[in-house]
């Protein structure tokens, strides 16, 4: 008899239940829906961090579950906020365009129209010419097919490249790191079409809402946001509880073994590296629009060690360990960089947080990393058994 | 598992109220708050936490004479830390959660393209104070820094008129800045009637290392005879390659003169200097002005921020804004931003360089330009000096701008098609 997801795994059943706790008690507090009390700059922090969430549980995936140390998820998510960028900036310009075009004696024909959003868009970046690569971008279809498309194509034929080649370990993760930094390099490049160091802007303004408030477009990115990060913790749940979910672990132990047995290791962590890439591309998606604008150095190297730091802090080969892990810094970071931890003056010197959070966040990592290496979610464990024991 | 459940909703409760608590203790004091949205982590921190100390020090001295309005000004420091999606983020909680009545803050142009759409929603007032490449005029954002019209256009005069340069090298980090400004240099030398195989137009990535060949190339423009000067948007670091390349070719100052538009005090303090002597940089300001008033602002500063430290063009634009700032609130009488903001508009302030600073309706100022010749100390030679001239948001030297104007006081728009005579959008394009 197979057993159902929640019985192989409880932990399942909690977490999303506290997931719809937390989502409805934030809607009910905040501007958009409710009393007003949770601010809208605080929604939108709380929405990114469910985004990051969703990413730390792909990296957990990929990394914490079968072994591969990708050090390039970031690149995925960033192309998934690109994607849906790119219809965003062009639907938002195009009824800009139209409205001040209408005061004309003639009405605006289409090439007028596709000519005024170029100069709009790519202006500032000195062009004019719309690049082949917004070709899509006056669909939101589209562009929503492309947020998986993209990303998820990249991510077949780099990982059937490098695991075809047998490339494991530390170089795997060196070179998901070039890859990263190739992406994010050629974005910057004005040629690329996607508006170089400027990035796409504007985000926050969805085409078509634009009298929506903004306390409303947040609660609705939050609500979404939830429930993306509740669906993708029910795939890979899913994904790891199973047979399929015994053999990726088995490979994380001892590749080689299993590949001796028979099993397509290659095809086995093709498909978890290109499922967590599109989950990272969705949470990418969702990302972007809260947080209003997307450049290459979103996707720049270090974004990607960040993530798995993350899921170390929070413990990884338990999901729920990468939502705490990033939940967590997320927002610590939050809250140091908003200048609202209060100075400490130590008579000769006055700790200001504005300068020393990073310097605590890094020992924090070096701690955990010391004391405790299954992180944050390993410190459950010991107050399980404990409990047990008493 | 229950006692973990239990724990982990504990945990989850404590984070959060705490998080809310610390965001709802903010109360309504009786103060006027100034946001300060300078990256102080991050690539971007040395040059922005400069000009987050010159707001500090301006407030400290503003309370000294009594504050604004009766009222003392308080600072809330927030760190965008070089991240520009957290510039939005920070914007957006420095006005509704810290309430604060006006921001001095950003530096590159992403970052100010990040903050835009939220300063226009929320309708707040930013002080801008770094040159930028032009082409923007929002209602709540006041240009103190250069428009290309106030230091690309009468430096590169400078190169036809008094050097007699003929060809032109317009090198540049790859980024929005370096790209609008020479693609209206390049339309202005081709109105000049230099011909277009005579100007030489290159983009590096940012931290670029390897400039032998670019120098070879530019080198290989003077190769006729003719005069060849160099109008350089090079950022950060990349400068230091670049002069060193210039250097190793063997070209001094007098063979192929080279103008800089972000190379600064700041940058060169603590710099080898030796191979940039006698290179030009074109800015408002420069600490060598020999005017009573900037020796004041030195002193304050060194006074401030430590005897070493230098003074720089931004840091001007900062203490200009700032004086803006709070001449038109008492002007006003309130610090509400659609008053403050018609108020601004014509206000007069001295600069640091011996003139007045007028703010246009097109929310530019009017800046005198100033071109310096780098000296071995890491100060600059003044060699040139014009009246203020007026900034002009939308440049008259590319077709589809030419037609633009920006008025907040007549037109209200910033975005005025004088052609159609429409306003073509109310918000700033970002």
């Amino acid at each position: 008899m197979e057993r159902s997801l929640f019985a192989r795994q409880p932990s399942v059943l909690v977490f999303i239940g506290l997931l719809a706790l937390f989502t409805i008690v934030i809607t009910i507090l905040s501007e958009g829906f409710g009393l007003g009390i949770v601010s809208t700059s605080f929604i939108k922090i709380l929405g990114k961090t469910l985004c990051l969430c969703l990413i730390a549980i792909a990296m957990d995936l990929v990394w914490g579950y079968c072994g591969i140390l990708s050090l390039g998820h970031f690149a995925f998510f960033g192309l998934g906020g690109y994607m849906i960028g790119m219809w965003l900036m062009y639907e938002r310009t195009k009824d800009i365009v139209i409205a001040s075009l209408s005061g004309g004696e003639l009405p605006a024909t289409p090439e007028e129209i596709t000519e005024a959003i170029g100069t709009q868009i790519f202006g500032v970046v000195g062009g004019a010419e719309i690049p082949v690569v917004w070709y899509f971008a006056d669909s939101l279809f589209a562009q929503l097919l492309l947020v998986v498309l993209v990303p998820g194509l990249l991510a077949l034929v780099f990982g059937w490249l490098a695991f075809r080649s047998r490339v494991t370990g530390v170089y795997l993760s060196i070179l998901t790191q070039a890859m990263t930094l190739a992406l994010s390099l050629y974005l910057f490049q004005n040629d690329s079409g996607l508006r170089g160091n400027n990035g796409l802007s504007g985000l926050q303004n969805i085409p078509g809402l634009t009298e929506v408030s903004q306390s409303v477009v947040s609660a609705w990115f939050f609500l979404a946001s939830a429930l993306a990060l509740g669906l993708g913790y029910l795939v890979a749940a899913w994904v790891v509880s199973g047979k399929f979910g015994n053999v990726i672990r088995a490979i994380r132990d001892d590749e080689a073994r299993i590949r001796f047995m028979g099993y397509p290791v290659e095809a086995y962590k093709l498909v978890v590296f290109t499922l967590t890439a599109v989950i990272a591309a969705i949470a990418g998606a969702l990302y972007y629009p809260q947080a209003g604008i997307i450049n290459p150095a979103e996707i720049a190297p270090i974004a990607s060690i960040y993530l798995a730091v993350w899921v170390a802090i929070g413990g990884r080969g338990r999901l729920y360990g990468a939502v705490i892990g990033a939940a967590t810094v997320s927002l610590l970071s939050s809250w140091f960089t908003g200048g609202q931890a209060p100075s400490i003056p130590l008579g000769f010197y006055t700790i200001d947080w504005v300068d020393w959070w990073q310097v605590l966040l890094g020992l924090g990592f070096v701690l955990v990393t010391l004391f405790a290496p299954k992180g944050i979610g390993g410190l459950f464990d010991r107050l399980v058994r404990k409990d047990a024991a008493s | 598992m229950k006692f973990t459940t239990k724990l982990r909703i504990a945990g989850a409760a404590a984070l959060f109220t705490s998080t809310i608590l610390a965001h709802s203790a903010y109360a309504a004091d009786d103060t006027i708050k100034v946001g300060v949205l300078h990256s102080l982590s991050g690539t971007m921190a040395i040059s922005e936490t400069t000009l987050k100390d010159t707001v500090l020090m301006l407030i400290e001295q503003q309370n000294a004479k009594g504050g604004v309005l009766g009222k003392k000004l308080e600072a809330v420091v927030v760190d965008p830390a070089s991240d520009w999606p957290l510039f939005a983020e920070k914007a957006r909680e420095l006005l509704t959660v810290d309430k604060v009545d006006v921001m001095f803050g950003c530096w590159t142009s992403v970052s100010r393209k990040s903050v835009l759409p939220v300063i226009e929603e929320l309708n707040g007032l930013l002080f801008y104070p770094v040159q930028y490449e032009g082409e923007e005029s929002s209602k709540n954002v006041f240009y103190t820094g250069a428009a290309p019209n106030q230091q690309a256009i009468p430096a590169t005069d400078y190169f036809l008129e008094e050097l007699g340069v003929e060809k032109f090298a317009l090198l540049g980090t790859d980024y929005v800045y370096p790209r609008t400004t020479n693609k209206i240099l390049e339309q202005y030398l081709k109105d000049k009637g230099i011909a277009a195989e005579d100007i030489f137009v290159n983009y590096t990535p940012f931290g670029h290392s390897d400039w032998s060949k670019i120098v070879a190339d530019v080198v290989a423009l003077g190769a006729d005879g003719k005069k060849v000067g160099v109008i350089s948007t090079i950022n950060g670091d990349a400068n230091i390659g670049f002069y060193k390349e210039l250097a190793a070719a063997g070209i001094s100052a007098d063979d192929i003169p080279v103008v800089a538009f972000s190379v600064g005090e700041e940058e060169l303090s603590g710099l080898d200097t030796t191979n940039l002597v006698g290179h030009l940089a074109a800015w408002n300001y420069f600490q060598s002005a020999d005017v009573p008033v900037n020796a004041e602002f030195i002193k304050e500063w060194k006074a401030f921020a430590g005897e070493d430290r230098v003074t720089n063009d931004p840091m001007e634009a900062t203490y200009i804004g700032f004086n803006m700032w709070v001449q038109a609130v008492e002007a006003a009488g309130t610090t509400d931003v659609d008053k403050v903001t018609e108020a601004v508009v014509g206000q007069k302030v001295p600069n640091l360089t011996g003139t007045m600073a007028e703010m246009l309706p097109n929310h530019h100022l009017t800046k005198p330009v100033l071109i310096g010749e780098i000296q071995a100390d890491g100060q600059f030679d003044i060699v040139s000096q014009t009246e203020p001239v007026p900034g002009d948001a939308w440049t008259d030297f590319l077709p589809e701008s030419a037609v633009l104007e920006s008025d907040w006081i007549d037109l209200k728009c910033g975005m005025y098609n004088t052609d159609t005579k429409t306003c073509v959008q109310l918000n700033s394009n970002y």
